[in-house]
């Protein structure tokens, strides 16, 4: 099981690509993005040209429709409740089979890489998971449309006006992810081996382009509903499509939906291999999957730990587009959904570094650093117990009742939240310290500056925790809210700081380290419940975190240009929404376990009626459990 | 558990069954979060209709204050956080004196309250210094203009909100109560045909809210059962247009809006007076015809018992009614029951922030009936806004 | 050759030399003045 180790050390330093390969595309899709713009932009041009003379483009000037509550078919039931659950779990299925081709390109590389036919299998073996997904997304998706179009007719016209042919092209690209999908799926023992494997890597290459190029053009809808651009004030179209999609939220949404993608996807494989490990009836699979739910847990984690900053980013962009629709967010209503995301950002760090320190009983070497684990989780908890009481000890009894009775509560304090901000910073880094320990846990350095490394990585960490303190306390607390804003962007670099660092210098301090032996499957039974915990924790938050992304509009379906009269208008409670989200949950969870058993199925084949009395009977339903 | 365990034979259906108990176990503790934490709603703001004719200065400095902080979420940012100037920590006629006087300065007002109003309507005339965009170097305000999506405000709502700038610091208010004309800007809810009969016009304009009129109404002011024995029919019609000029010994001045005049046709009036002038006492002469105007025509107990004791003289009641005292389109998530009974029966021992108190007829317990205060009660429960 | 206590020094001259560029350079980008000597700045 040594190579496993290289092969996760090759996995890491992959997914750091894509996710800088992210960042970059999300920064240079304007410059593809003006061209594809400046096609459509004359294709249209040539037919008003031809067609439509200047008063019907004058015409065409049509402003947002205003429905008033009787434009909103009723059927007894919330439309509200209906979208919103259909739409959570077309992306929660989206999000999956777009991570999934992601990790399956990288593990089938690595196969190539390595000659070793496991990779290719278990590369095989995800796309089994994706495919049925796939179809389960495009249902879903269907349902979605289909709800909309019936429940929110008004709306649905407008934005069909709005995105107009994008739609189609929408369309389009579904049919050849589709395709690219089957031929990808299908053709994996076709094209196998030599020249035809690398025409199977382009095919999943392609796979991914297209998958991103869906995400994109979907989430430019949801962008343009928080923040309409190419509009003018009463909604009609002013501009062309392309100034339409490149509202100012989209870079920001699809940067953090590509990494919360990879996190999701990893994690939901991590409680497949995990719940494998569990129900392992030899030791060899048991090993196996351990591996697996380690690797996953680790592309999870690692696209988690800069999900926060894209989340800055998303964040400060929707600040500088509406600072109303920012305070509504973060100051207004909607500040409590705060709390649970720290609730559940909590769940998932303590779960994470959990299953790290459990899995350092694999390795001999760990030894030297099991004293720091329990200063690690003090940290941890005191931090996560910042992060998640002062809110509630703000508020009073009468200051509820307030509060209860206003329409628009504001809760002061918590829109800027300085102790929080250290609170969260800390977590970060000492997750990552318990990352760099799990790491470094069965190696031994044999460079000569191991002294001076190993010294300069903790005056990082020791100058970067009091820098952290020091922003936080002094800027929070002691200036107005500009210099709070500003010194978060100081806590913020340093943890990132911290987090490059420790990678670029691990990588050149273990450079020919000598490994000390370690062995998979010797691990707790508890420590892969932490891997259930994980996906779990993160379909909840993802729904949370969609219901404000979605919910900061208030009463507007198109903000500022399309107002929402339905009888849904209203911002639910909390409870409500938290149950909602727990229904969403609860549903993917089903959906995952039919997903595979399917998966299950389709490995297994029954034996013919002249040989089952030949065969022991537990071998006689499939090899796979 | 070391390599002993990997050995064992597990059953799948256990493993599967504690993963999913375990999440299960996950997924209600989340749940439970949110179901501990204030449960509140957020309303879309509901197009407020104000009763043109009823308005004074302070129900409409209140209904500004009600903008700030409803509607106009204003507070959001100007509160002591330091996002925005602390409006509320301010003397804005002075600061906005101040303003006028500075040399960055490019408006066109002339006084505080047009510097009011257009800092509103274009917030980027005058940046204050530190609350500019981030980068703009205060050119760029962050505020949205008031009168756009998505705050919206009408021109009225603007000018109470301007009203409730100057009032909230003890400055004089000098915007113009809105005329009947710019009713334009909010759709009225006043019926459009004038009223049919006495009783109509009564009800509509809510007297009896104060005034003992034929049988039945508040003690607030005089009673109007004999008035023709007090007063001449001239005196009468005085009393309505004006009705401070001259007060009856024993009530106070100031209370009776001055503005029915505008309101009511000449027509209305004249009936009105005609009506006062020659009524006589009609103890047994019950005016139970309610009108279709006001209340909706639904038989419903409770609407008729707010048409028959003039409720929306004072409150906001399903979208139409007076600012004197405080809207009771959302009193059901503000009290309870208990509380909405004890107001209506006791009214001024616990008064609604921003209202005075001695306003309400504290008798209006012994004028309704069981059924009619169980009704009104229930029906004002339900009343949780839009 | 270099002492233990010499590394640990300059690993930290190092470190506090960064991040002190890093927060003047951050500040400053946003057009803010960085007080160390903990006057409020308003």
């Amino acid at each position: 099981m040594k190579e496993s180790r290289y092969y996760s050390r090759l996995i890491w330093s992959m997914l750091l690509l894509i996710t800088a390969a992210g960042f970059f595309w999300s920064g240079t899709i304007s410059i593809t993005g003006e061209w594809f713009s400046g096609a459509v932009a004359s294709v249209e041009k040539v037919s008003t040209d031809t067609v439509v003379t200047e008063e019907d483009a004058e015409l065409k000037l049509v402003p947002a429709p205003r429905p008033t509550r009787a434009d909103y078919p009723d059927i007894g039931v919330s439309s509200r409740s209906i979208v919103w659950v259909v739409a959570q779990m077309h992306l929660f299925f989206g999000a999956l089979v777009l991570a999934v081709p992601l990790f399956v390109l990288v593990i089938e590389l690595l196969g190539v890489y390595t000659g070793d036919s496991r990779y290719d299998d278990m590369a095989h073996e995800f796309m089994k998971i994706s495919i049925t997904a796939y179809s389960i997304t495009a249902l879903f998706g269907g349902t979605l449309a289909l709800a909309l179009f019936l429940l929110y007719p008004d709306l649905m016209t407008y934005l069909m006006r709005v995105f107009g042919a994008q739609m189609m092209v929408y369309a389009i690209l579904f049919f050849l992810e589709s395709m690219v999908l089957y031929i990808y799926y299908y053709g994996w023992d076709a094209l196998r081996y030599g020249n035809a494997k690398w025409v199977h890597l382009s095919l999943g290459l392609l796979l991914n382009a297209v998958g991103a190029t869906l995400m994109v053009t979907a989430n430019s809808w949801a962008t343009f509903m928080m923040a309409p651009s190419g509009v003018n004030e009463v909604g009609a179209v002013i501009g062309n499509i392309w100034e339409v999609m490149k509202g100012p939220l989209w870079n920001p949404i699809n940067l953090h939906r590509f990494i919360a993608n990879i996190a999701f996807g990893g994690a939901v494989v991590g409680a497949y291999a995990a719940y494998k490990c569990l129900a392992a009836r030899t030791a060899e699979a048991r090993a196996h999957y351990d591996w697996m739910g380690y690797t996953s847990n680790f592309i999870a984690i690692l696209a988690f730990l800069p999900l926060p900053f894209a989340g800055y980013w998303l964040m400060a962009e929707i600040y500088a587009y509406s600072q109303q629709m920012g305070i509504t967010a973060m100051g207004g209503i909607l500040a409590w959904l705060f709390i649970i995301q720290a609730v559940l950002i909590g769940t998932i760090l303590l779960a994470g570094n959990y299953y790290l320190w459990s899995g350092m009983s694999r390795t001999e070497g760990s030894k030297r650093y099991q004293g720091f684990i329990k200063y690690i989780a003090m940290v941890l908890v005191i931090c996560f117990l910042i992060w998640v009481t002062p809110n509630t000890l703000i508020l009073t009894s009468g200051e509820i009742a307030a509060l209860g009775g206003s329409k628009h509560p504001l809760l002061g304090a918590l829109g800027i939240m300085p102790a929080k901000n250290i609170a969260v910073n800390l977590m970060l880094i000492f997750t990552f310290m318990s990352f760099q320990i799990y790491r470094r846990s069965d190696k031994v350095a044999t460079v000569s500056w191991e002294k001076a490394g190993n010294a300069l990585m903790v005056a990082i960490y020791v100058v970067a925790i009091v820098n952290i303190i020091f922003a936080g306390v002094y800027y929070g607390y002691f200036t107005n809210t500009v210099y709070k804003v500003g010194s978060s962007v100081m806590q913020v670099v340093s943890t990132l700081t911290v987090i490059i660092s420790g990678v670029v210098l691990d990588a050149f301090l273990y450079r020919g380290a000598k490994t000390l032996p370690s062995h998979w499957g010797q691990v707790s039974n508890r420590a892969q419940y932490a891997l259930f915990a994980l996906p779990i924790a993160f379909t909840w938050l993802m729904a949370l975190m969609g219901y404000v992304r979605s919910s900061v509009r208030t009463h507007w379906h198109v903000y500022t240009v399309m107002k929402d009269t339905s009888p849904d208008n209203f911002i639910p409670t909390i409870g409500y929404a938290g149950n909602m989200m727990t229904i969403v949950t609860v549903m993917f969870v089903l959906f995952v376990l039919f997903i595979f058993w399917i998966a299950n199925l389709s490995g297994s084949k029954q034996l013919p009626p002249y040989a089952i009395n030949k065969v022991p009977a537990t071998e006689r339903v499939g090899g796979a459990a | 558990m070391k390599a002993k365990q990997t050995n064992d034979v597990k059953s799948g259906g256990n493993v599967l069954a504690k993963s999913m108990i375990f999440s299960l176990g996950l997924v209600l503790l989340f749940t439970l979060t949110t179901n501990l934490l204030p449960q509140m709603e957020g309303e879309a703001p509901v197009e407020q209709e104000v009763d043109l004719g009823s308005l004074t200065i302070e129900s409409f400095v209140a209904l500004g204050e009600s903008l700030f902080t409803g509607k106009g979420t204003c507070s959001l940012c100007h509160n002591d956080l330091g996002r925005a100037p602390d409006i509320l920590g301010f003397n804005m006629v002075e600061i906005a004196i101040e303003h006028l006087n500075d040399e960055r300065y490019k408006g066109n007002a002339t006084d505080a309250e047009s510097y009011l109003h257009e800092s509103l309507v274009d917030p980027g005339i005058y940046v204050v210094k530190g609350f500019g965009k981030k980068g703009s170097n205060d050119t760029i305000s962050p505020m949205p203009a008031i009168h756009k999506p998505p705050v919206e405000l009408s021109d009225i709502e603007i000018n109470a909100v301007i009203a409730y700038l100057q009032a909230k610091d003890g400055n004089d208010v000098t915007v113009s109560l809105p005329a009947k004309v710019s009713a334009t800007a909010v759709p009225s809810v006043e019926p459009t045909t004038p009223a049919g009969t006495v009783e109509e016009i009564i009800t509509r304009y809510g007297c009896r809210a104060c005034h003992k009129i034929a049988g039945s109404g508040g003690e607030l002011g005089p009673g109007l059962e004999q008035v023709d024995t007090r007063l001449s029919p001239g005196k009468i019609r005085q009393s309505i247009i004006d009705p401070d000029v001259e007060i009856t010994e024993g009530f106070s001045a100031g209370i009776m809006p001055g503005n029915f005049a505008e309101q009511m046709r000449v027509k209305e009036l004249e009936m009105l007076v005609t009506f006062l002038a020659g009524t006589e006492v009609a103890g047994s002469e019950k005016p139970v015809k309610t009108s279709s105007t006001n209340a909706r025509v639904t038989g419903n107990e409770a609407e008729k018992a707010i048409a028959q004791f003039g409720c929306q003289a004072c409150h906001i009641i399903s979208g139409s009614g007076g600012k004197l005292g405080p809207s009771l389109e959302n009193v059901g998530a503000r009290l309870d029951v208990d509380q909405i009974r004890q107001s209506i029966i006791e009214p001024n021992v616990v008064i609604t922030e921003g209202f005075p108190s001695g306003v309400m007829p504290p008798n209006f317990a012994e004028q309704m009936s069981d059924a009619q205060l169980d009704a009104l009660v229930n029906f004002l429960a339900e009343q949780k806004g839009g | 050759m270099t002492t233990n206590l010499q590394i640990w020094l300059a690993a930290f001259t190092i470190a506090f030399l960064y991040f002190y560029g890093l927060d003047h350079f951050i500040m400053s980008m946003q057009g803010l003045p960085i007080n160390m000597d903990f006057t409020p700045a308003q």
